[in-house]
């Protein structure tokens, strides 16, 4: 099967029954969970890329959900990392309650991509169900079929 | 508790982003380069020109209607009806009446007027706007008394301020705000001879020096907007009449020739007489507004022998092509002319010496025409054809701008047969000429002025001196929404990105967002800093121009940011064709002064 290309976005990991106390850490664990396709420094470059683009402008979207974003020269492809929590997150600074968490992991040169999967995503995330369905998904590979299904996320 | 998209966005988005969508796709088909914007307000300063135009003849109708009760472009007839001590007051007030509108200026208005031609080819493209519109209504005044002037003169004035104004309040570069000046120059004469070619032609020989595409292309589509804009409003007609045969002799084609010899020595008698008036005039012991009303108390007095010594000539050059004059009293009437507008021009009546140097050159080439016939009856050569010729060689050794000269008479007559013997008049007139002394009649505007940039030696000039002091910019955590407003409001291809403190961060690129800029959904979840390219190619303002053209050279892009060598912060922008122009301006000099 042939590699994909750079700017096409492919699943760094799910991260089921994630706990955080809030945004940052949120963002750090997924970080760290992504850092597994990668090496252990790109963790915290990711994480500090992240949060300082989430103290830039919040990316909470409502539906319980927020999509926090690192854009990084040094990369060579297009990551996403999810986590799923059981208890709602209070997210930036109107500690607005988050339970889907989508960190997207983008090279520099990938402009025309990152909007493109941020276009798909949004039009999924208008589906009232989506939420629902992904929060009580029955294991990975429901989410992963999920991901598949609408957002060629593999 | 939800702070979702949907309960951020107010409820008037979706319709503002309608309109976005809409506005960004009829853009994205009309989009401009810096170049093509150029070309856009050439157009527009060319339609403002032809208003000035209007405002003008209306105004001097006006004016003429006041002071003598009569049918302004009539001068010479309405003179003719008039009492004698009318014929000298009415000149006479005008000119007094002018110079006290200069000595209000002096006193109150505290800019120095600036002629266009300082403007554009020494300065940086500005001018005062309220010195020049009384400079402008002083030459309305004396136009209209019925001193021997043109009324080109304040309507290429008001043209130019016009365009001048533009270029300040759109923040124009100085070579792009000159450019923009020139156009109005170029709109103005066009409007007041109905000759788009010939108007371009002239202020690209003779005020910007160069024939060269990047500054004829502008002035060619300021005039002949302007042209038809006053073909819109007015109708358009030739401004003189010719009917009869133009070569009737063989013998003709040896003759223009050595008219073009006679009208080249003419020329020189003409600028000499201009600049002696003014020296003399300078000379007494009398204020300005004196000096004027003693030029005007001159040409009243020359009116009261013959009414053909008042207006801009207009009537006479006519009368020259309807071959109404027999030889003497077009000696006379020659001499008077000369007379009058050396009085006129010499006590400091403003208004153009376009038209009243036009009849000069047709009255010698007309006479010249009317000796031969004398001396060789069988030679039948037309005195008319002559005339043109005359003028055209008059024009083209006394401007210093042959192409200009030639194209000009065609224009004004439309007359495609005379372009021959026109060509043959003006070379050989102003290789005559410049066989002497190469001088020109508007050598002086060209010679003095303000200092600007294009002042400077090429090694002092500074990006800083030239830089529009805008760039179109957005903040690192403005949202989708701004920069899809910001690229349809701003018509850019780049947009700047800046930090809180305008330190330049990035740019974003129109092409790399364009296919989304139509999606709501991405209005509040993107942000610049998402899609802003990091560290782009800048300008530091302290950099000489050889830098900067290494800059622009290495990189393919338009409109480069000018920034703050120690803070990086954004200060203004440069386009590639703003600083070729800027050297390709610096060059002419350069050549002129060797």
């Amino acid at each position: 099967m042939a590699e994909p290309s750079p700017t096409q976005p492919r699943l760094g990991g799910i991260l089921h029954g994630l706990q955080a106390a809030d945004s940052y850490d949120a963002i750090e664990q997924l970080a760290h969970l992504l850092s597994g396709s990668l090496n252990a420094s790109d963790a915290i470059r990711i994480s500090a890329a992240a949060i300082a683009r989430e103290s830039l402008a919040c990316t909470s979207i409502g539906k319980q959900t927020a999509l926090p974003h690192a854009r990084l020269p040094s990369m060579d492809r297009f990551l996403v990392g999810l986590g799923l929590s059981a208890t709602p997150i209070p997210w930036g600074p109107e500690q607005a309650p988050v339970r889907i968490v989508i960190l997207s992991v983008v090279p520099s040169a990938a402009n025309l991509a990152y909007l493109g999967f941020m276009k798909n995503l949004m039009q999924a995330l208008k589906d009232e169900r989506i939420a629902r369905c992904l929060l009580e998904a029955d294991g990975e590979a429901a989410v992963r079929d999920w991901l598949w299904g609408r957002l060629q996320i593999k | 508790m939800s702070n979702g998209l949907q309960d951020k966005r107010a409820p008037g988005d979706g319709r503002t982003l309608r309109r976005l969508r809409l506005g960004l796709r009829l853009l994205s088909r009309l989009r401009l380069s810096d170049r093509n914007m150029l070309f856009a307000w050439a157009a527009v300063v060319g339609v403002i020109g032809a208003l000035c135009a209007l405002l003008v003849f209306r105004t001097t109708d006006l004016l003429f209607l006041i002071a003598t009760g009569g049918e302004q472009g009539r001068h010479v007839a309405v003179f003719a009806r008039l009492e004698s001590w009318q014929r000298i007051a009415i000149p006479s007030a005008g000119g007094l009446l002018g110079g006290l509108i200069l000595l209000f200026a002096h006193r109150y208005v505290r800019a120095k007027a600036t002629d266009y031609m300082e403007a554009v080819a020494l300065g940086d493209g500005n001018i005062p706007v309220r010195a020049s519109v009384t400079r402008t209504l002083c030459a309305l005044v004396c136009y209209s008394s019925g001193e021997s002037v043109g009324k080109e003169g304040p309507l290429v004035q008001l043209a130019t301020v016009c365009a001048s104004w533009l270029g300040r309040l759109r923040r124009m570069a100085p070579a792009r705000k000159r450019m923009l000046v020139a156009c109005g120059a170029a709109a103005g004469l066009s409007a007041a001879y109905h000759t788009p070619l010939a108007a371009a032609i002239f202020v690209a020989e003779i005020v910007l020096g160069s024939l060269a595409m990047e500054s004829l292309g502008p002035l060619l589509i300021a005039s002949i907007a302007s042209t038809l804009t006053l073909t819109a409003i007015e109708g358009a007609a030739p401004l003189y009449v010719f009917h009869g045969p133009v070569v009737e002799s063989s013998w003709a084609y040896v003759m223009f020739p050595v008219l073009g010899l006679v009208v080249g020595g003419a020329s020189l008698l003409w600028l000499h007489s201009l600049r002696t008036s003014r020296r003399l005039f300078g000379s007494l012991p009398v204020p300005l507004w004196a000096q004027m009303g003693l030029g005007g108390l001159c040409v009243g007095v020359l009116a009261i022998w013959h009414p053909e010594a008042v207006g801009n000539g207009a009537h006479m050059i006519q009368g020259l092509l309807d071959e109404q004059y027999p030889l003497k009293l077009l000696a006379v009437l020659l001499l008077l002319r000369v007379v009058a507008t050396c009085a006129a021009f010499g006590s400091g009546a403003l208004g153009g010496v376009f038209t009243p140097s036009l009849l000069v050159g047709g009255a010698v080439g007309s006479l010249f025409c009317l000796l031969v016939s004398h001396l060789w009856p069988s030679a039948n050569l037309s005195p008319a054809a002559f005339a043109l010729a005359g003028m055209g060689g008059f024009l083209a050794a006394s401007a210093q701008a042959p192409m200009t000269a030639i194209l000009m008479i065609f224009e004004l007559t439309r007359r495609y047969d005379l372009v021959l013997p026109l060509a043959l008049t003006a070379v050989a007139a102003y290789s005559a000429a410049r066989a002497i002394r190469s001088d020109s009649l508007y050598a002086e505007s060209l010679s003095s002025g303000p200092r600007s940039v294009f002042d400077l030696p090429l090694a002092k000039i500074r990006i800083a001196d030239i830089m529009r002091p805008t760039a179109f910019s957005v903040r690192l955590e403005s949202p989708f929404r701004d920069i899809a407003s910001a690229f349809l409001r701003d018509t850019t291809a780049q947009l700047w990105v800046v930090s809180r403190d305008n330190r330049l961060l990035g740019r974003i690129l129109l092409s790399e967002v364009e296919p989304f800029l139509r999606e709501e959904d991405l209005a509040n979840t993107v942000i610049a800093g998402d899609i802003m390219q990091e560290e782009p190619v800048s300008l530091p303002s302290d950099i000489g121009l050889p830098r900067a053209l290494e800059i622009f050279t290495d990189s393919s892009i338009e409109r480069l940011p000018v920034v703050d060598p120690a803070t990086r912060q954004l200060l203004g922008s440069v386009s590639r064709s703003d600083l070729f122009l800027l050297i390709a301006e610096l060059s002419r000099r350069e050549q002129v002064r060797e």
